[in-house]
């Protein structure tokens, strides 16, 4: 056994691990992060995608040893949950609340454009391969903010989904792209 | 609903983001025909929902189960004393420890007189990956230590893996001590159709062809793997399962039967379900085995299997042998089928016989074949168990009927779309009754087949071929429900329950992984009632509290559930409005429903509130006319107005038929003989369309299980019944990088008469014409035709320089390989083992 | 997997007293790819793990003073692929290595898959290990008796594996200067673009001052438990011109020269066999044409 810490969508964990733990099995097991899905467990399906200070990696083939003390991003960390959110969703807000059809992703408080723009391309049907696509798309539209179709398709060459027939994914992503791109700043520093 | 919001200044960073624009629109301001983004989307996209490996319970114990090694032994002892030595471990059991007090299951499905499922091999081994012995420990980690030391004494029989061997009556018998009515030996079922008078259609006509075409065991793979979480309370006697599958019902009553404890004492609760596409739709053995750990120990047991337990253990789509012939008229049209069909169910099976039932009569459509003769010997072999998988025997059917059309076409000298069209059922009027019994009760899959040739541009490609590119047709179609042989029932159910609040819930046993319930639900029920589509919601699954329901499978949901919360919602309706029309003192004739209230025809804002109707109803009960029962519950069921199969083997199975026709542009690279779909259009009548992005995600699911099935997906065994491919790394499953983009998509409705919302089936549309469009257009690139399946880079290339070598034109792979062996020629083909004598049905 | 003790040492050094201390059960992991692949399926049950990840040296390249290029074993395929957008970009033929790290398996795995990791595994289907002999790179090891330097047709065991000692670390791979070769090519057929090469093939060029091919290489990997030097395909390019050759040809004698016939009996034999002609040929008329730009721009 050996005690490790990693930083987990912002929060430290520190716990006593077998070394065999996978990291996987840190974030799922360990810091209850379920959102990470196991569906191989051979980094042949993606669903276990998260990113080690922001490098994409297949959580089910990486010893949580071998990344001891670094940073992980999850699924659950595009979206957090509002903590302690003034406004509870009541019958009477229930029409605000749900305002998926145009709104979602719109607006900063809102879901990462990805998934927003999951959503509104039905870029998901079972929705368990959902989370890696969702990390591994983040990856790579941050390194490569204006993919061509084909492109996309690459970088999920390693994401099986049986549901959806990619598709609606590649549209979803090509989507979230346009969204994710950072407007023309300023020069800052020339 | 139809104004798209404003795109956000530019000067905010964050916000620079493109308004979505709205792809469908419906009409009025009815939700069914709109393409509302789902409701389930949320707690999928944030990480929140659950999966059935993401249950904890308190006090919760992780069980491994050691599989077999070996595709078939006698298994003379299973020793655990090791294993429980092991730290960590709190049990472990094998079959000889459940013998006499577990029940064997599968009768039901199969029509067996018992049971020939059993948690753990006993006796014998019938396959490699089948269950031998289990153990359960603190962890997962300790309990896969302790399965290494469990010692297993056996001594392997002669592997039976080549279906038509298992026809030899010397052949390995696989399962001993089971009797069958229609079988011996390994064939353990028969299956035959006499419609008109084949032998007649034979001797009329003027081109017969005729094929023999084998293909491939393909696995579901839903990357949520099976699982299941028991949890057994001894002093109430109560079992809690949760469990990863299609059907709560299966799942709770062949369990309790095989427990023998009350069905009332078993509760299945389901999580999210990622994907089951057939292969979660029965009750396995890890449910058993969990259930009866949790029992012994009475802690909750967690039973997850691994990727490659799952190919080895759940199902896999059954494999066929077919002998087929076709009798056609000089000017096309389509006189006869004849078919001798080899039908490999692997070791063992609840629902493989019934594939070829409802596979071959649904897979004669959509041509009104007048006479049809067909014979299936319905075999075990030492290989992974098989079930249903998306498209239920269809794409098999599919695979060897719309080649057999082509090979027509080619020899009367017509356009295959020409034949076809000439061919495709297009009644004068509905409902029209097909020789084989089906009811079609509306179609367009006539202007299905037009639309998707001229979308990849037919005419054009076959006037103006390129090199190693070929065009491809081919068309089905597919059952919408089902009534299976062996269980004579299609019906689906709904509670509706109107909250004390103007909320709705809606409750049902029919398993959503996937196909959006809880939208399209909602969306009925909203138009029905009145209510906002934002105020329903689907309760999770759970036996205690559904409805009695058959579950998720047979693209039955859109057309049975959601007719069952058609009627459901329609009777709640009835209530409100019986206790507005009381409260208001107005005629219930003259008042509707809208914007969350029952309201007087025509003045939508005034009446009464939904909300007030409800608390009337539950807290305010003075208020309820005289003789009125209290709450606002209703419930429905629905049963298709379908039939059994007659002896003949004709008769309607399904409520209504979901048209589709494909048509596919191939590439082959003739160096690597790499197959490139680069072209591919699919039109499809899927009645009145209720979502129609998720009936788009449908299509698009559906061709990616066509294309997998056709290029790549297949159970390689070696000659020793081990299966070499059990992992993604080796199975073929497509990526993204392996599908061509998908836009060609039409959607033709012509609206179910016999479903009163007018929808059909979309969930298997998709995949039953893909294999044989492309292997027609695989054809037409190379010249070579595909007998079996996949078609894979190394067997195009091989066929590619042998029909070089030999200088042909045309070319049969495998058949006209050097190395052949199977029979090539129709003089050579075998003879069905049955005879005509005798009642196939009881 | 079987349980361990898992060990990141900082430095070369304490990694080889680590290896040396824990014994024969003892394993390097560095990416750990392929390694935990199997450790998974308990083929690989390693009774110590000694992490490269912490040992700076070994990631990275440069160049030499006499125009070399050294990697360090424990280098990533990612940073590999992304060598152009670095200070030290990678020249002339030697991107072809940073396209072959780049276009194998994933990204996830190319994030944490080291190229040292890949040779030490000396798995013939890796892009990587046909490249290393292709390209006749040197392979540094340092041990417990010291250091030494492996040629990389020599590194790999024909029978399969590596030369390794137990307690040896590879360390750095060194390709030669540029003008080592005028044009190289790698190619490679898979299924899938995520699965693992079925064939691949390697054609390594060098121009002499009149243009025509003065030395060649070409190899063939995936096939055979080892990477394959095809000579007398190779042989058969020396004295031509490029525009001359005539690679149909000379990718049926690559063929016949590691894959004959006879041996090719099964299915999947022929098909790599008929894949070897392909790939060498295409290999050949690639590096062809690049020597042919390298010089002429030159």
């Amino acid at each position: 056994m050996q005690t490790m810490t990693l930083t987990i969508n912002g929060t430290e964990v520190t716990a006593e691990v077998d070394e065999r733990t996978l990291l996987l099995e840190f974030i799922r097991d360990v810091a209850g992060y379920t959102g990470t899905h196991n569906g191989c467990l051979e980094a042949r399906c993606g669903c276990c995608a998260v990113e080690v200070d922001g490098d994409i990696v297949k959580s089910c083939n990486v010893l949580a040893l071998q990344v001891a003390g670094r940073s992980v991003t999850t699924v659950e960390g595009l979206a957090p949950q509002r903590v302690a959110p003034l406004e509870h969703i009541t019958t009477q807000s229930l029409a605000g609340v749900y305002r998926p059809l145009d709104a979602l992703g719109a607006q900063d408080d809102d879901l990462h454009p990805l998934q927003a723009a999951f959503h509104k391309c039905h870029a998901l049907q079972c929705g368990f391969c959902t989370p890696g696509m969702l990390m591994v798309l983040k990856d790579y539209l941050e390194d490569n903010p204006e993919p061509t179709r084909d492109e996309v398709r690459k970088a999920i060459g390693g994401n099986i989904c049986r549901c959806t027939g990619y598709q609606h994914i590649v549209d979803a992503a090509m989507e979230a792209a346009e969204n994710m791109r950072p407007v023309a700043a300023p020069a800052a520093d020339g | 609903m139809t104004e798209t919001l404003p795109t956000a200044p530019p000067t905010r960073p964050r916000a620079e983001r493109h308004a979505p624009e709205r792809r469908e629109t419906g009409s009025g301001n009815k939700l069914v025909g709109r393409s509302v983004p789902r409701t389930e989307d949320l707690a999928l996209l944030t990480g929140t929902a659950r999966f059935i490996d993401d249950i904890r319970l308190p006090g919760m114990l992780y069980a491994k189960i050691l599989r077999s090694t070996t595709a078939h032994a006698r298994l003379n002892g299973v020793d655990l004393s090791k294993a429980l030595q092991q730290p960590g471990v709190r049990g472990a059991i094998c079959g000889q420890d459940l013998l006499g007090k577990v029940k064997p299951w599968g009768d039901m499905m199969q029509d067996l007189l018992v049971g020939d499922h059993f948690p753990f091999a006993t006796d014998k081994i019938l396959y490699e990956g089948q269950e031998i012995a289990a153990v359960v420990a603190d962890s997962k980690y300790a309990a896969l230590d302790a399965l290494e030391v469990i010692e297993v004494d056996y001594d392997e029989l002669p592997v039976l893996v080549d279906p038509e061997g298992a026809l030899d009556p010397e052949s390995p018998l696989i399962q001993e001590g089971i009797n069958y009515e229609f079988g011996e030996g390994n064939i353990f079922d028969r299956y035959r159709v006499r419609v008109g008078d084949a032998a007649a259609a034979a001797a009329d006509a003027d081109v017969v062809v005729r094929q023999r075409f084998v293909s491939n065991r393909q696995a579901g793979a839903a990357l949520d793997p099976h699982g299941c979480v028991a949890s057994y309370d001894s002093f109430t006697g109560v079992l809690t399962i949760y469990s990863s599958t299609q059907s709560i019902f299966m799942v709770r009553d062949v369990l309790a039967d095989t427990l023998q404890i009350p069905r009332n004492r078993v509760r299945v609760v389901i999580p999210e379900v990622g994907a089951g596409f057939g292969s979660k739709a029965q009750m396995f053995a890890h449910e058993v085995i969990a259930s009866v750990l949790s029992m012994q120990l009475g802690r909750p047991v967690h039973l997850v299997l691994g990727r490659g337990e799952i190919f080895r253990a759940g199902t896999a789509r059954t494999g066929q042998v077919r002998y087929a012939e076709m009798y056609l008229k000089r000017d096309g049209e389509i006189t006869g089928y004849r078919d001798y069909i080899v039908h490999d169910c692997g070791a063992q099976s609840l629902w493989g016989n019934q594939v070829v039932h409802i596979g071959t009569n649904v897979g004669m459509l959509p041509y009104p074949i007048p006479n049809i003769h067909i014979d299936a010997d319905v075999v075990h072999t030492n290989t992974a168990p098989a079930g249903p998988l998306r498209g239920f025997g269809i794409p098999e059917t599919i695979w060897a009927k719309e080649q057999l059309v082509d090979m027509a076409a080619e020899r009367l000298g017509m356009d295959p779309l020409d034949l076809r069209a000439r061919n495709v059922v297009q009644p004068e009027s509905f409902p029209y009754r097909t020789p084989m019994g089906q009811v079609i009760d509306s179609t367009s899959i006539d202007r299905c087949l037009q639309t998707c040739a001229e979308a990849i541009g037919w005419r054009e490609k076959k006037a103006r071929p390129e090199p190693n590119e070929g065009v491809g047709l081919a068309v089905s179609m597919k059952y919408t429900s089902c009534r299976h042989p062996s269980l004579d029932t299609d019906l689906s159910a709904v509670r509706v329950r109107l909250e004390t609040d103007g909320t709705v819930t809606i409750f049902s046993s029919d398993v959503s992984h996937g196909q959006g319930h809880a939208t399209f639900l909602a969306q009925i029920v909203s138009d029905v009632l009145g209510v906002g589509f934002e105020k329903v919601a689907l309760a999770p699954p759970d036996s205690a509290t559904a409805p009695f329901g058959l579950g998720t499978y047979a693209s039955r949901a859109a057309a049975v559930l959601g007719t069952a919360c058609r009627q459901a919602a329609e009777r709640l309706r009835e209530k409100v409005v019986a206790i507005a029309a009381h409260v208001l003192e107005a005629n219930p004739e003259d008042l509707d429903t809208g914007n969350d209230r029952v309201h007087v025809r025509g003045l939508p804002d005034t009446g009464l509130y939904l909300e007030n109707l409800a608390g009337y109803a539950a807290y305010r009960t003075h208020q309820l006319p005289p003789g009125f029962e209290p709450t606002l519950e209703a419930v429905a069921t629905y049963d298709t107005p379908t039939e059994r199969e007659a002896p003949d083997g004709s008769g309607n199975f399904s409520v209504t038929y979901s048209g589709a026709a494909h048509a596919a542009h191939v590439r082959v690279d003739p160096d690597t003989g790499r197959i490139t779909v680069i072209d591919y259009a699919m039109a499809h009548d899927t009645g009145t369309v209720i979502n129609p992005l998720i009936v788009e995600g449908q299509h698009q699911g559906g061709f990616l299980m066509g294309i997998g099935m056709a290029l790549g997906e297949d159970y390689v065994y070696d000659d020793q019944g081990r299966l070499l491919n059990a992992s993604f790394k080796d199975y073929q499953a497509p990526y993204a990088t392996e599908l061509p983009e998908l836009t060609k998509m039409f959607e033709i409705p012509a609206p179910s008469v016999n479903i009163p919302g007018g929808q059909k089936g979309a969930g298997e549309s998709g995949t039953g014409p893909v294999p044989a469009a492309i292997g027609n257009a695989v054809y037409d690139a190379t010249g070579v035709r595909f007998t079996a399946l996949p078609i894979t880079p190394d067997r195009m290339l091989l066929a590619l320089r042998e029909k070089e070598r030999r200088g042909l034109d045309s070319f049969r792979y495998p058949d006209d390989m050097p190395d052949f062996t199977s029979p090539r020629t129709p003089d050579e083909w075998p003879t069905p083992t049955g005879s005509d004598e005798g009642d196939l049905l009881l | 997997m079987k349980p361990f003790s898992f060990h990141s040492p900082r430095g070369l050094g304490e990694a080889v007293d680590l290896l040396e201390r824990h014994g024969p059960g003892a394993q390097v992991i560095a990416g750990g790819q392929t390694l935990l692949l199997a450790m998974k399926e308990r083929l690989a049950r390693p009774s110590a793990l000694v992490s490269l990840a912490e040992v700076a040296d070994l990631r990275g390249w440069r160049y030499t003073d006499s125009g070399a290029l050294e990697i360090g074993a424990a280098t990533t395929y990612a940073a590999l692929a992304e060598a152009e957008l670095t200070g030290v970009p990678l020249r002339g033929w030697h991107t072809e290595i940073a396209a072959v790290a780049g276009d194998l398996a994933d990204r996830p795995v190319r994030t944490m898959g080291t190229i040292g990791g890949a040779l030490c595994a000396a798995d013939p289907r890796f892009d990587m290990v046909t490249l290393v002999v292709a390209l006749d790179a040197e392979l540094d090891t340092v041990g417990a008796g010291g250091g030494r330097t492996i040629r990389a047709a020599e590194f790999f065991d024909p029978v399969g594996g590596t030369v390794l000692r137990p307690g040896e670390i590879l360390t750095t791979v060194r390709f030669r200067p540029q003008d080592g070769f005028s044009g190289v090519a790698f190619e490679k057929f898979r299924y899938r673009v995520f699965d693992a090469a079925l064939v691949s093939a390697v054609c390594a060029l060098r121009l002499g001052a009149d243009g025509a091919v003065a030395d060649a290489r070409v190899t063939v990997g995936a096939v055979h438990p080892a990477p394959v030097l095809a000579t007398t395909a190779a042989d058969r390019l020396v004295g031509g011109t490029p525009t001359a050759v005539d690679t149909v040809e000379i990718g049926l004698v690559a063929a016949d020269e590691v894959l004959p016939a006879e041996q090719a009996t099964t299915s999947v034999r022929r098909y790599q066999r008929e894949l070897i002609g392909v790939l060498v040929g295409r290999a050949i008329a690639r590096s062809h044409e690049r020597a042919h730009t390298t010089t002429a721009g030159s």
